[in-house]
């Protein structure tokens, strides 16, 4: 047997052996996405982001029996959303840090942080997808703190894992990431289509209305 | 004492072993068959400036989705018609019109798109971008049975393969064509396609690979230019 077949052998061995890893493993994925910003009227008011250290920086982690660790860095990633979302649905938007001077010229704040955050694989359901589903808790102030409502929605992502096979195996990674990213991109088409719909907000605008025009 | 080979002739014999693999890989593919069914409910036609968008019906309800391959197949293959239009991408139609074409909003039917119209910023958009049509495309490609069985080994002295697998696909995807400019649906085409790939080994497997996904592509799009013509 020449070097050229051994080393082929080695290969072969390496990949089946990563093959086997990564079915067991689970998987730890990095999220680095993109959002829209979303074609809707914006709202006539500035609004303020107020994402902190524990949103932007959230991983979610769940060790599953006998399927190993999973990982998300989703915190990057729901900073992102909110602010493109939040850019397409108010004309004025800014980041702030916390309610204080800073927040002075804006009329909104909208603190939001994750209430649940569930992942499901395909050993799981028997199916071929994996699913992310993400519930926000949106708490929105006034400039003086003061709570206008706190919304809380549940956002939905999966992915089908035919779409994401190498070499006829499922790159688990990568298909969770891409559960994550279009559950993120249903969390921004909720707020952009609903946000103003939500009769505590609608209460809030008219009264806000009726004080300029009175 | 005996005969070892020096790594250069090796290398030569190994790159040998896989042209011919390869060769034989390609000239040895497994058998398709596949049909196409068109209906149509109104009248087409298309120009240069017109553009063209094929998206998945991925409305995250049971079952499965439309590989995104096949909806990217569709359309590159769109884009190499002899029908000079221009063909726009899901992803890109997606986040330009953002939130509307997303799985929990997504028109499912043609009144649903036509009230979506009425939004003067989504219908600016949809007419800035050229949009004439829209195709929606649901179905899969499916294995459909596998037999047969190889054993392979390795030793010292070398490794190969022993034995015969065979496996069966079937494809079935149905495109449904909205006129943006007349607000109606103006049709449907089915392409169904099924093969047989097979995977014969004698010490090298070499395998037969029925392009199953990849007839039934290439028919919907020959089919679509032709539905789109009129």
């Amino acid at each position: 047997m020449c070097a050229h077949d051994r080393s082929l052998l080695k290969f072969t061995a390496a990949c089946g052996l990563l093959a086997v890893l990564a079915a067991c493993s689970g998987a730890q994925v990095q999220m680095n996405s993109s959002y829209p910003l979303p074609l809707v009227r914006p709202l006539p008011i500035e609004a303020s982001l107020l994402a902190d250290e524990a949103f932007a920086q959230y991983t979610y982690e769940e060790s599953i029996e006998d399927l190993g660790n999973w990982s998300i860095a989703v915190g990057k990633d729901q900073r992102l959303m909110f602010e493109q979302t939040m850019r397409g649905l108010f004309e004025r938007f800014s980041h702030v840090e916390e309610i204080g001077p800073a927040t002075k010229n804006s009329d909104l704040i909208l603190r939001p942080r994750v209430a649940d955050f569930e992942i499901s694989i395909p050993e799981q359901t028997q199916t071929e997808f994996f699913e992310v589903r993400v519930v926000y808790e949106i708490e929105v102030m006034d400039n003086q703190g003061r709570e206008v409502m706190v919304w809380k929605l549940s956002a939905y992502g999966r992915a089908d894992t035919r779409n994401y096979r190498i070499l006829g195996g499922s790159e688990s990674g990568s298909a969770l990431a891409a559960a994550t990213r279009t559950a993120l991109r249903d969390a921004s088409a909720l707020i952009a289509r609903q946000f103003a719909l939500q009769p505590k907000l609608q209460t809030w605008l008219a009264e806000r209305r009726a004080a300029e025009e009175g | 004492m005996g005969y070892y080979p020096s790594e250069t002739s090796c290398d030569v014999q190994a790159m040998k072993t896989g042209i011919c693999v390869l060769s034989l890989a390609f000239l040895l593919t497994g058998c398709v068959t596949s049909s196409v069914e068109v209906f149509r409910e109104g009248n087409t036609g298309i120009g240069t400036q017109d553009a063209v968008v094929v998206l998945g019906k991925n409305l995250q309800t049971a079952g499965h989705e439309t590989e995104i391959e096949y909806i990217g197949c569709v359309g590159s293959s769109l884009l190499g018609t002899t029908t000079p239009f221009q063909v726009i991408s899901q992803q890109r139609f997606k986040d330009l019109t953002f939130p509307w074409f997303e799985p929990r909003f997504a028109p499912r039917e043609m009144p649903e798109f036509s009230a979506y119209m009425d939004e003067p910023l989504l219908r600016n958009r949809v007419e800035s971008l050229g949009v004439r049509y829209i195709v929606w495309i649901e179905g899969t490609t499916e294995n459909t049975g596998s037999s047969g069985g190889m054993t392979c080994a390795a030793s010292p002295a070398g490794a190969g393969c022993f034995g015969f697998v065979s496996w069966e696909k079937s494809s079935q995807y149905e495109a449904s064509i909205w006129d943006v400019h007349n607000n109606t649906a103006v049709g449907k085409i089915s392409s169904q396609a099924s093969g047989t790939s097979f995977m014969p080994a004698v010490v090298v497997p070499v395998p037969m690979i029925a392009r199953v996904q990849t007839n039934a592509c290439n028919n919907m799009a020959d089919q679509i230019e032709e539905f789109l013509a009129g």
